[in-house]
């Protein structure tokens, strides 16, 4: 793998901060293929970008989740000792009310394993979770009813994923569900 | 035609896929543009396959396709159209 100049890189300028208002979420078990490490990368970009398709297992599908504008972030830190560094994403986000299906979804997912897609407002996405790694939830903050009536009800959700290494994830999102290939 | 003439959805569900390329489409619907189908099959989008219509109206001198394959230029041939003669 060769090393290159590396410059401003802002395609057409742009650089917005924060996430689309859309995540997707799925279970771990759920998913029958995963993209993959680069396998031979021998440039830089390639070193950044997983290969491959995540695909569902039969039935199974990925799922939508709405979260408020300017209330969502994907946190991207070092994490290990002195040879030994890996990363940890922290994805927050903020979904707005205290639905029963939200409170469902956080009963759910409390101690499961899932798989997260998050997009930036670049339109790149974010795949957290792996063949081997699942995202799990973390922690919640900034939730409940508020103490205001100039608050906001809501449930402000983290979830973690930790890897070796940050990809971007280049392949689709099936929001229908899959069905064997005859 | 519609897309569903030239390409097949495969190993999911009619319904909606988040594309890389074009955002969220719903493969369910008929009237998706047939060259924004074409594009994600020559991207090699997982999802779909040609149909023998669809080899024969889009890649009428290609070998048969694999996705994923890109498509050089001069390759590309239009589809066949049917001139209505003058009365």
């Amino acid at each position: 793998m060769d090393f290159a100049d590396i410059g401003k890189l802002l395609v057409d300028g742009k650089n917005l901060g924060g996430l689309a208002q859309r995540i997707y979420f799925g279970l771990w078990n759920d998913v029958q293929t995963w993209p993959v490490d680069p396998a031979t990368p021998l440039t830089l970009d390639a070193l950044g970008t997983a290969t491959g398709e995540l695909v569902m297992k039969e039935g199974k599908r990925m799922f939508e989740l709405y979260t408020t504008e300017d209330a969502a972030k994907l946190d991207i830190n070092v994490i290990g000792e002195e040879g030994g560094k890996g990363y940890e994403y922290l994805l927050h986000i903020f979904a707005p009310g205290l639905h029963k299906k939200l409170l469902g979804f956080m009963n759910a997912t409390k101690n499961e394993d899932l798989v997260l897609i998050a997009q930036d407002s670049a339109g790149q996405f974010y795949l957290l979770g792996c063949e081997i790694r699942s995202a799990k939830f973390q922690a919640s903050d900034a939730s409940g009813t508020g103490s205001t009536t100039d608050g906001r009800r809501g449930l402000g959700m983290t979830f973690a994923y930790r890897t070796h290494s940050l990809y971007t994830y280049t392949g689709s999102i099936p929001l229908t569900a899959a069905v064997p290939t005859p | 035609m519609i897309w569903t003439d030239y390409f097949n959805l495969i190993k999911v569900l009619p319904g909606r896929i988040v594309t890389p390329r074009f955002g969220s489409l719903d493969f369910g619907d008929p009237s998706l543009p047939v060259e924004k189908i074409r594009a994600l099959f020559e991207d090699g989008f997982p999802y779909l396959e040609l149909t023998p219509l669809g080899k024969e109206a889009l890649y009428p001198l290609s070998e048969p396709m694999d996705p994923g394959q890109r498509i050089e230029p001069e390759q590309l041939k239009p589809a066949k159209t049917t001139l209505k003669r003058k009365a």
